[in-house]
């Protein structure tokens, strides 16, 4: 019928990929079918020879994203100026389109040694959990002049003792810092699959996670990451192990956020057991047309975006 | 428990796989922690087998933990650490293997310097007292009781691998490498005994200038300009330059 048709043409969002090492000659020899390429910060911190070179290739070829992982914001050993200086140097000489860490911490001192785990360890939500995000985000954004997106983890211990809700935490990080979200659906799935074992609602997994959504800061988010796990467990847990395509299920979540969130950046993130290069750039091109069905649906239906309630509980 | 008390644990419950959820993060660590190290050790890896590098990648951080935020930047004692590794003896060549990988791996992470030919042209308008060089990105002295170099590159091309290979008298050279980078990727050149004492003077902490270099060449009986025309030639000096205020002469 003709009223179903959209009377504006609808925004698409740009799909990114993960660049890694294996794909750097067969992204640069095919550049089409993918907006932007997402680089970890820390696998630009060389400042010379190949990498270098490398790196600039790309900036002639593509938009750029940098995703920290090593910064550990939630950490309460101080982060030393020496590599706030390499992360800030890298944004400077990428001038990426997006900037994001997690919410996270990666270091603790051991019988006098301070060590960094080179991974994102979950944090408790509590006041001096936010206190210590909310100076480190700050320090950084100082640095590099601009706002980041920080990301919601997988985690894999369900008994920490939490006195906010993941929500209330997520809403006081944006109110303080004005930093923005990224949402990375997979997580969230990978989450929400590992507390199966222990059902609270009747609710379906994708209706659960999509009530969970509802109740974030929405208009923060502004970067979606999409993946895949495998179905093995490993010591009891699924793990986000991007080794994987984007599952059915991301998909089916994806298609009702992006609707909520409206048209932003999409990141497919696949890092381990990487396939070639065109399966990567398939998958992009499946989360055009996933992101064209969810974005008509809002279209129609032009429901407003549900309330967001800090009094929400959540459900991971 | 305040937060640092609780992330301390945290991290010392992973170490020791303390409950299920950490046993998830130690398996990564693990997991991760081998991968990084083979990549910045790929002959080693090649030499010692999955199993053996495995363990030694293990052993290896119960004694050393990890500090570096990248682990790009993690290792650095590896080499010693093999060295001291009594199960390894058949190898007596492993921690030089080692050694060599990591400086190859630094030397390519260095930042970029600009080749200026054109500087040489300060040796006929400048005092020499005043002439300083600056070097490629990396350049430096490798002492190596065995040719670590002629190792990495056979199993790079495995068709050089022959039955005796690894006998050690034929790997044993005791000789000094020059490493440098002069564009992209990290070259090596051995010095003869000629210009390894020149080379050493040159290198010393005094950075001495261009003047006293001569000096040196002459009381050596050393031809200077041969090895200076070297130089350039391989981009192992990327530019001279003059600074009247550090002279000494």
């Amino acid at each position: 019928m003709l009223s179903d048709l959209p009377t504006e043409p609808i925004t698409l969002p740009l799909v990114g990929l993960g660049l890694r090492h294996p794909h750097y000659d067969a992204a640069l020899k095919a550049p089409t079918g993918v907006d932007f390429v997402e680089f970890h910060a820390e696998n630009l911190y060389p400042e010379g020879g190949l990498h270098q070179a490398f790196l600039a290739d790309v900036l002639a070829t593509f938009p750029v994203s940098i995703h920290g992982t090593s910064l550990g914001l939630g950490s309460t050993e101080k982060l030393p100026d020496v590599e706030l200086a390499k992360f800030a140097g890298v944004i400077e000489r990428t001038q990426p389109l997006l900037v994001s860490e997690h919410i996270c911490f990666n270091r603790a001192r051991i019988h006098g040694k301070l060590l960094h785990s080179g991974d994102l360890y979950p944090i408790p939500y509590n006041n001096e959990s936010l206190d210590t995000m909310c100076h480190a985000i700050v320090q950084v954004q100082s640095k590099i002049g601009r706002p980041i997106l920080l990301e919601n983890l997988s985690a894999y211990l369900p008994n920490i003792e939490h006195t906010l809700s993941e929500s209330e935490f997520l809403h006081q990080l944006v109110q303080r810092t004005e930093c923005g979200l990224l949402l990375d659906l997979n997580n969230i799935l990978v989450n929400l699959h590992n507390q199966q074992a222990r059902p609270s609602s009747n609710q379906s997994l994708i209706d659960q996670a999509i009530a969970w959504i509802k109740t974030l800061p929405l208009h923060a988010v502004q970067e979606i990451h999409l993946a895949g796990f495998s179905p093995n467990k490993v010591h009891g847990f699924y793990i986000d192990d991007h080794g994987q395509p984007v599952s059915d299920e991301c998909w089916a979540l994806y298609r009702h956020v992006i609707a909520l969130t409206g048209p932003v950046p999409t990141l497919i993130e696949w890092d381990n057991d990487l396939p070639e290069w065109e399966v990567l750039i398939k998958q992009a091109t499946l989360a055009k047309k996933v992101a064209r069905e969810g974005l008509q649906m809002a279209h129609k239906s032009s429901a407003p975006v549900s309330d967001q309630s800090l009094s929400s509980k959540p459900c991971l | 428990m305040s937060l640092t008390n609780w992330q301390t644990h945290f991290v010392h419950a992973v170490q020791t796989s303390e409950s299920d959820g950490h046993s998830v993060y130690h398996n990564n660590f693990v997991l991760t922690q081998r991968a990084s190290l083979a990549t910045t050790f790929p002959t080693v890896l090649a030499m010692l087998g999955e199993d053996t590098f495995a363990s030694a990648a293990h052993q290896y951080f119960l004694r050393f933990g990890k500090e570096s935020f990248d682990w790009g930047e993690y290792g650095a004692h590896f080499p010693t650490f093999l060295d001291q590794q009594n199960a390894l003896s058949d190898y007596p060549y492993i921690a030089e293997v080692a050694q060599y990988e990591l400086v190859v791996h630094q030397v390519n992470r260095l930042p970029n310097k600009t080749f200026n030919q054109a500087s040489v042209g300060l040796l006929q308008t400048h005092p020499w007292h005043e002439i300083y060089f600056d070097f490629a990105p990396g350049l430096q002295l490798l002492p190596l009781v065995f040719d670590a170099p002629f190792i990495v590159r056979a199993h790079a091309e495995p068709e050089a691998l022959t039955e005796d290979f690894f006998q050690q008298p034929a790997l044993q050279v005791d000789a000094t490498y020059l490493i440098w980078r002069p564009e992209l990727a990290t070259q090596i050149e051995q010095l003869n005994d000629e210009y390894l004492g020149l080379w050493q003077f040159v290198l010393n902490a005094a950075a001495p200038n261009l003047q006293e270099i001569a000096q040196f060449s002459e009381q050596h009986q050393l031809d200077l300009m041969p090895w200076l025309h070297h130089l350039m030639q391989h981009k192992q000096l990327f530019r001279c330059y003059s600074c009247a205020k550090h002279s000494r002469s």
